[in-house]
């Protein structure tokens, strides 16, 4: 095993990460040279339209799946060369995760306490006689404590992804997954069930990465990867500060991600805008690097702006 | 929070068993139900096969099948520690019982079980009795004096008194009363036996007797006691026979005359103690018991005695029984194959009914790091739960209703209750495992070189075990499993057939031209073929079941004609008459009797002295009229060929020959009664003309120079005119003949061999696996179109939004299964049809039917109907799973859209 836990690095870092999926002839790209990092202890979402290749990153990340190419370490684990002892250990202790749907999460004949009991059960790695401590205090934190001894089918639907994210840190994982939690709850109770990521985040240090595509998730992450046909695209990094009149304002900046290679993507606006097409002409300036339509002779004279976004209006008090 | 317990492993896996009670009690139910008929079949077959033995048994006379001894003589008198006779008897009988009973102690187990208590008897030889008077008239009589210690137990005087030991004076004695009337003896009347030496005995009848219990089987050694019997001498006065009792005591009068006592020993067999289960080693043991003589003294005139060797018919009966045992063993596994394969599939669909089920568990388990040793294990423990309890509740009572024993019992009960342990944790990891997509599974090339490996090796196995069997090439001893697997291998090659055409069939219905066919012509055989998993199971039920159906009835008809044909040929005609003996007279009125056309007596019968140049034999002799028998037994198709060669006159005689005969004389030259004869003609060795297995038959014209004696006929076959009643015919016949005379019929014959409870048990059983894989295919029909429920009405849904309107669903769901069954079922008729003449050939079934010819197989007429019977069985079950499976899915569909895959 190559668990190195004293290691300082990242606890999620994928590099070039390709995932082919094929049937019948016929092949899907997934993922294609995905890069990402997250650091220890860092609450990041990602965002992307449908079939960009989110759920299949999570899928890899939670050694469900494995890339065809490239590398993925999480939590020290190195999940391409993981054998199936490792892998077992990994999934038992070192990861949790939440799915969209609660039928992958919880299962329905259980209770609350007792679903987090199965999740104890299966791995082991909680001490018997502290497990029933355990769930206790879980479910407390996310607050169901009221609710422990009921089944799924009984919850609502808040409730039951709270008790998801109770089930996925019962063996006390590094790095909670969680794909498209809220997917299917309303708004108020989306904001419910971010909150009690977010308290958990804060409270345990675990690293979370949530996929989604609800604009209202990134407000409570300071970092939001896009990802756009399996590959990073853009990050968002947040940031709270006091304006001058003493107001908390958020402000988010958004920047494009350039890969190891030098690769990076426009944002479809940007291309359409300039009429960007095939060639494009890059010029080094000193602070700066400038792009232009590859038939323009000429520079434009508006070309000297450079690709910031601030976005100070569209913030809000914490 | 409440107390309850936070599951531990084996709790969780408890709750996730119990969570689809229907799905675990309905495989319960199959496993059980499997388990039961299982257990219970070998012991009906083996209590069916016992019955059948005891039939055969009890059909033979009590004479011929206990084990009997006779010597010359008398036995030594002597008391004996305990023999447990009557005290009169003691003192003079008492060494020699108490001999034979320290002899039965010895007997092999099985022998001593099925042996009664032993009799023995001494005989004065039978005498004509005369009348002190001559001629006044009372009847000619002769009498067979016995000595029987035990007598006095068996009969009740009502006239008169006992006879008494006598030390001067007539020898006393006393008749039942049927046999003093018919003699006319009266009581204390004297009448005078003269006996070898000049001496002249006298007698005097002092009672009459009835017997305590008339019923009893030992009056079968004594067959003249109870009733007189009568010899006829042509012209002469008819001669009254009978037994008369003499004190057992007084055996020393019959003593004083060795050489004209006869003392006959017996061991009655105790039928009802006879075991089908233990015959073979019983049939040994009696062998060996008359093999090895038993010394007992015997005062006899001989001066080197031999001992007495018991003899019985019971072990060749018990051997014939036997080889219809086997093949009934034979038939039986071979049978149970067909129901127990598709149980077995309908017990896998089941397990995977509950699979599915766990599917969203087991994906659960296993993205929180749960090992595939650990979900094996959970979902094994979960299969062996049901099996064991099932499988055990369900052998344990089919075993005491049964009543049969062995571990044959524990076999099917075993095989059922392994099936989903093993089955459960395969189909569940296999489930559970992420597909692609569903639609389209991949199959490596590998994996295609896999397949078809393992099908031509498949065929390539049948192809030998059908070749191994077809040419006989193996004699293996008792039931040969090459020929109990062979259907369901031929079954399986029938599987390997459809599923290879129905995919290749239903790409042909693709391409062809789509646009008249609609949308449903596009869908239907587009979904069919791609969901390859669910079309093994009724392929499957489909091809075995009708397999066997269709054996099983090709069979039953098979030894129905068998038994019709070995009766005709047992006849020989259309009446056969045995009797003593009939003379010319009757003779000539059976051929006038209204409704016989013609008659063919055997005109003698005699036991002959053989030679060859390497040993000596006896045959039989039968006189016969060519031109006669020709005539009785014209047009019928077990008649004895007799050539025309058999009326050359002059050189060697002419004789046809029993088969048996002729394969033991070769090239040799057969001599008999000193004549060379030569065999012009072979025939079967069981035969009309009489009981002989080695036998010759010579026409009237040359006999004289085989036989003195040329004309004793005692049996005749009759040819009826058309339309005359058989057995209004042979009654009229049998009257004709003199007493004792008895008609066969081959309606007679064969209504006998029909009451052998072996063939009833057969029949039962064949009749029991076409109703189990016709009520099996209709449950595997069935779940498999329940299986594939929830991803078709996903489909419908789909289409229904497009437009597709709600009656025409059917014909999805008929799409589903009717590919591989419309493909399936001529399969299965044709294994079904190649089985017989590959098996029947294989199974001695000659002691089913009687006669030593194996009979020819016949489809019979009920064949033709299994096959629309199996066709309406089907279209019933996908109608009735269709409607089940709308009402199940009807209300999940929309909501496991995610976890079905
Ligand atoms: N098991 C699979 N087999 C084939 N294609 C797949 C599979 N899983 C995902 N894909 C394809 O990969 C792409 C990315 O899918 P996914 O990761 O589920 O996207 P997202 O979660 O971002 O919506 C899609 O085009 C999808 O069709
Ligand atoms: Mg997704």
């Amino acid at each position: 095993m190559t668990v190195d836990t004293a290691e300082a690095g990242p606890d999620i870092l994928c590099a070039g990460l390709v995932r082919i999926f094929t049937a019948q002839g016929v092949e899907v790209q997934a993922l294609q040279g995905l890069e990402l990092r997250v650091e220890r202890g860092e609450m990041v979402a990602l965002v992307g339209a449908s079939g960009s290749g989110k759920s299949t990153l999570l899928t890899i990340l939670a050694g469900l799946d494995t890339p065809t190419a490239g590398s993925a370490r999480v939590a020290g684990h190195d999940l391409v060369a993981m054998r199936a002892p490792e892998r077992l250990e990994y999934q038992r202790s070192s990861v949790g995760f939440v799915w969209q749907q609660s039928g992958r999460n919880l299962l329905p004949y259980l209770s609350a306490a007792e679903n987090v009991g199965m999740a104890h059960a299966v791995a082991g790695v909680v001490p018997r006689a502290r497990r029933r401590a355990v769930t206790d205090e879980l479910l407390e934190l996310l607050t169901v404590g009221d609710v422990a001894d009921r089944r799924p089918d009984q919850l609502s639907g808040g409730q039951r992804q709270r008790v998801a994210i109770a089930v996925g840190l019962a063996n006390d994982p590094r790095v909670l997954l969680a794909d498209e939690p809220t997917g299917e709850l309303d708004e108020a109770t989306s904001a419910d069930v971010l909150a009690a990521m977010e308290t958990v985040n804060r409270e345990r240090g675990v690293t979370t990465l949530i996929v989604t595509h609800d604009p209202a998730v990134a407000e409570h992450v300071d970092r939001t990867v896009r990802i756009r046909d399996g590959r990073t695209s853009t990050e968002t990094l947040r940031t709270t500060h006091v304006d001058e009149a003493g107001r908390s304002v958020r402000v988010a900046v958004e920047y494009a991600v350039l890969d190891k290679a030098g690769r990076m993507q426009f944002p479809a606006e940007f291309t359409q805008a300039l009429g960007l097409r095939e060639r494009v002409r890059l010029s080094l300036e000193p602070d700066r690097v400038e792009v232009r339509p590859g038939d323009a002779v000429v520079p434009p004279p508006e070309a000297g702006r450079g690709r910031h976004r601030a976005a100070s209006d569209d913030g809000e008090r914490s | 929070m409440s107390a309850r317990a936070r599951a531990g492993a084996v709790g969780i896996a408890v709750r996730s068993a119990t969570t689809s009670p229907l799905l675990t009690l309905f495989a319960f139910t199959v496993v059980a139900v499997t388990a039961f008929i299982g257990a219970a079949t070998p012991g009906f077959v083996q209590r069916t096969q016992t019955e059948s033995l005891r039939f055969a048994l009890e059909r033979t006379a009590p004479a011929q099948r206990d084990f009997v001894a006779s010597v010359r003589g008398t036995p030594e008198p002597g008391a004996g520690r305990d023999p447990g006779l009557p005290a009169e008897s003691v003192a003079v009988w008492g060494g020699s019982v108490q001999g034979l009973l320290d002899a039965s102690r010895g007997f092999d187990p099985a022998l001593a079980e099925v042996l009664g208590r032993p009799r023995i008897v001494s005989d004065l030889d039978p005498a004509e009795a005369y009348s002190l008077v001559k001629n006044d008239g009372t009847p000619r009589s002769q009498l067979t004096l016995r000595y029987d210690p035990e007598y006095s137990t068996r009969v009740r005087f009502v006239e008169g008194r006992a006879p008494q030991p006598v030390q001067e004076g007539p020898l006393e004695f006393g008749l039942s009363t049927p046999v003093a009337q018919a003699m006319g003896w009266e009581i204390g009347a004297v009448r005078t036996i003269p006996r070898p030496g000049g001496i002249v005995q006298s007698v005097v009848l002092t009672g009459v007797w009835e017997p305590v219990d008339a019923s009893d089987r030992d009056w079968d050694h004594a067959p003249t006691a109870l009733a007189p019997g009568l010899i006829e001498h042509g012209l002469e006065l008819p001669v009254h026979t009978g037994v008369g009792y003499a004190a057992p005591a007084d055996l020393g009068t019959a003593a004083a005359m060795p050489q004209s006592v006869v003392t006959t020993l017996w061991y009655p067999l105790e039928v009802p103690a006879v075991d089908a289960r233990h015959a073979g080693e019983l049939a040994a043991a009696m062998r060996l018991f008359s093999a090895v003589p038993l010394d007992l003294p015997i005062v006899s005139s001989a001066i080197y005695s031999r001992g007495l060797a018991f003899t019985s018919t019971a072990p060749l009966t018990i051997t014939q029984g036997l080889t219809r045992i086997e093949s009934m063993t034979a038939l039986v596994a071979l049978i149970a194959t067909g129901p127990l394969a598709v149980a077995i599939v309908v017990l896998a669909l089941a397990t995977r009914m509950i699979a599915l089920r766990r599917r969203p568990s087991l994906r659960l388990a296993e993205a929180r790091g749960a090992s595939t040793r650990l979900r094996a294990g959970v979902l094994a423990a979960e299969g062996l739960a049901i099996g064991a309890t099932a499988g055990a509740a369900g052998g344990v009572a089919g075993m005491l209703l049964g009543g049969g024993d062995g571990p044959v019992v524990a076999l099917v009960p075993a095989l059922a209750a392994l099936t989903p342990v093993i089955a459960l944790p395969a189909t569940g990891l296999l489930v559970a495992k992420r597909r692609a997509r569903a639609d389209a599974p991949a199959t490596s090339p590998a994996a295609r070189r896999l397949r078809l490996l393992a099908e031509l090796a498949l065929v390539a196995v049948a192809a030998t075990a059908t070749v191994l069997v077809v040419s006989g090439a193996r004699s293996v001893e008792g039931v040969d499993p090459l020929v109990v697997t062979l259907p369901l291998l031929l079954a399986a090659v029938g599987c390997v057939l459809t599923l290879r055409l129905v995919p290749f069939l239903l790409a042909l219905v693709e391409r062809g031209s789509p646009r008249r066919r609609g949308l449903l012509g596009l869908i239907g055989p587009a979904r069919a073929h791609r969901e390859p998993a669910l079309r093994v199971a009724p392929v499957l039920a489909v091809v075995v079941g009708v397999a066997i159906a269709v054996f099983s009835s090709a069979f039953a008809a098979t030894v129905g004609d068998g038994i019709v044909s070995a009766a005709r040929g047992e006849v020989g005609a259309d009446v056969r008459i045995s009797a003593r003996y009939l003379n010319a007279d009757q003779l000539e009125s059976l051929a006038r009797l209204s409704g016989v056309a013609a008659v063919a007596p055997v005109y003698a019968d005699e036991q002959s002295r053989a030679e060859l140049p390497s040993a000596d034999l006896t045959v039989m002799v039968y006189v016969i009229d060519v031109a006669e028998l020709r005539r009785v037994q014209e047009g019928d198709p077990s008649a004895i060929a007799l050539p025309d060669a058999l009326l050359e006159t002059g050189g060697a005689v002419p004789v046809v020959a029993s088969q048996q005969l002729a394969d033991r004389v070769g090239d040799e030259t057969l001599v008999i009664e000193g004549r060379p004869v030569d065999i012009v003609g072979t025939a079967v060795s069981q035969t009309p003309l009489g009981s002989a297995r080695t036998w010759v038959a010579v026409d009237r014209s040359r006999a004289d120079e085989l036989l003195s004696t040329t004309f004793s006929p005692s049996t005749v076959l009759l040819d009826l005119e058309p339309g005359a009643d058989p057995v209004a015919v042979a009654e009229q016949a049998r009257l004709a003949s003199g007493t004792g005379a008895v008609a066969a019929t081959p309606a007679s014959v064969e209504r006998e061999h029909r009451e052998d409870p072996a063939l009833s048990g057969l029949q039962l059983i064949l009749l029991g696996a076409i109703v189990a894989v016709a009520a099996l295919l209709a449950l595997a029909v069935g779940m498999t179109l329940v299986l594939g429920a929830a991803s078709r009405d996903r489909m419908l849904a789909l289409l229904s939004a497009l437009g597709l309107p709600r009656r025409r669903e059917p014909a999805i769901v008929v799409w589903e299964v009717a590919p591989a069954v419309i493909v399936a079922l001529p399969v299965g008729v044709l294994a079904g049809l190649a089985l017989p003449f590959v098996v029947v050939p294989a199974l001695d079934l000659t002691g089913f039917v009687g006669g030593e010819l194996q009979p020819a197989v016949h489809l019979g007429a009920w064949t033709p109907l299994v096959v629309p019977g199996f066709l309406a069985v089907t279209i019933l079950a996908v109608l009735v799973a269709a409607f089940v499976a709308r009402r199940v899915t009807a209300a999940r569909t929309l909501r496991s859209i995610d976890e079905e895959g």
